[in-house]
């Protein structure tokens, strides 16, 4: 296993851990089964034709040599999601990034599984900043960004490209000496 | 690499700025040129950018200017020259997945205040937008950094937040980068 890949337990039976090239297959249908409640977000929706894709994704995240990418979220042994830490080394800084399942939805799996990633950003990798871009109407996504204690710093005008067009981006972020604090009266 | 490989790449990126100034891509044999005014530079520079720190000789410079060279959409790696002498260089960073490209610029001291920076990013800006399909172009500029803000400002780059402690510069320090974007739209209203 590569230091980038991960298996994680986050208890109550659920796990993230790095794709393989075995989970091409779940990971289409998944998304296959979801493209109604993924195409108005998420830009890769509409690339994502056959399993071809989603083994090309995973390869291309297997190579990736420093950020965490690619990566499942298995509920019940069943694969609910995905997310993943973009990590930009020239400014020690992290970003986020991840999707849901529409039946999985409401029980706090992405937002437990961000808080994973942050403490192991901060604590294990070092970095100064992590960063979530969510597109303005995107109100699950930023409801997670606000959970977590994330700071709205701007607008990037349709600095988000999806299938049918250019939303607005929200950027937020929360910094090391933030997160820590937040850690101490949680 | 061969030395003129470069130029066959972007062979179409060779922009007069006017008063002698041109825009184009480094090739590898302006790794001195490149190396030296970063050096002379080193100590304005590592205030805004990062890079300063890794420009530690000549072969660092021929590394990066082959890195950008490999590289066939971007519109990075530029430099700008006034006669034979670099002043300086202007980037059009493409993230394709947005459909957006990012500035980035810097300047010999000496040729502060012609307006070099503004003319070779509204030339890049036009190219990216006319000639890539871009979306958007943003800029994230030190707080501090009054030059840059002001480039932003004429380039017609309207200020949409402020990242806190995203510009990680010489030194190890962070600084608060102030995010400017424009859409093609309000761009098309300019030219």
């Amino acid at each position: 296993m590569n230091q980038n890949q991960i298996y994680w337990d986050l208890g109550d039976r659920v796990v993230i851990r790095s794709y393989t090239l075995d989970d091409a297959q779940a990971l289409f249908d998944l998304i296959d089964a979801n493209r109604d409640h993924l195409r108005p977000w998420m830009i890769w929706e509409h690339t994502t034709k056959s399993v071809d894709d989603t083994r090309t994704f995973i390869q291309s995240c297997l190579d990736e040599p420093v950020s965490i990418e690619g990566n499942g979220i298995w509920v019940d042994g069943e694969l609910a999601g995905g997310i993943g830490l973009d990590i930009d080394t020239l400014s020690n800084s992290g970003e986020i990034g991840y999707w849901l399942a529409k039946r999985h939805e409401g029980r706090g799996i992405i937002t437990r599984a961000c808080e994973r990633f942050f403490d192991v950003a901060f604590d294990e990798l070092g970095l100064h900043r992590m960063e979530l871009q969510a597109a303005a109407g995107n109100l699950r996504s930023r409801a997670v960004a606000a959970r977590l204690g994330m700071y709205e710093e701007g607008v990037a005008r349709d600095g988000i490209r999806v299938t049918d067009g250019y939303l607005d981006s929200v950027e937020y972020a929360i910094l090391e000496d933030e997160w820590r604090e937040r850690r101490v009266q949680t | 690499m061969a030395g003129t490989e470069g130029a066959d790449v972007r062979p179409d990126l060779h922009i007069e700025l006017g008063g002698g100034a041109v825009l184009r891509p480094y090739e590898p044999t302006d790794a001195d040129a490149l190396y030296g005014l970063i050096d002379s530079n080193r100590v304005r520079l590592a205030r805004w950018f990062h890079w300063v720190d890794d420009a530690t000789d000549v072969a660092s410079q021929r590394a990066y200017i082959e890195s950008r060279i490999d590289d066939g959409r971007s519109l990075d790696g530029n430099g700008i020259w006034v006669g034979d002498d670099l002043a300086g260089g202007c980037d059009l960073m493409i993230k394709g997945s947005d459909d957006m490209g990012e500035l980035g610029f810097w300047l010999d001291e000496a040729f502060v205040g012609r307006g070099l920076i503004t003319r070779a990013a509204q030339a890049l800006m036009a190219r990216g937008y006319e000639s890539e399909g871009l979306h958007r172009t943003q800029l994230r500029a030190g707080v501090d950094n009054l030059r840059s803000r002001a480039v932003a400002k004429r380039l017609g780059l309207r200020e949409e937040g402020v990242l806190r402690g995203a510009g990680k510069v010489g030194g190890g320090l962070y600084v608060d980068l102030v995010i400017y974007g424009q859409v093609v739209d309000d761009w098309r209203k300019t030219v």
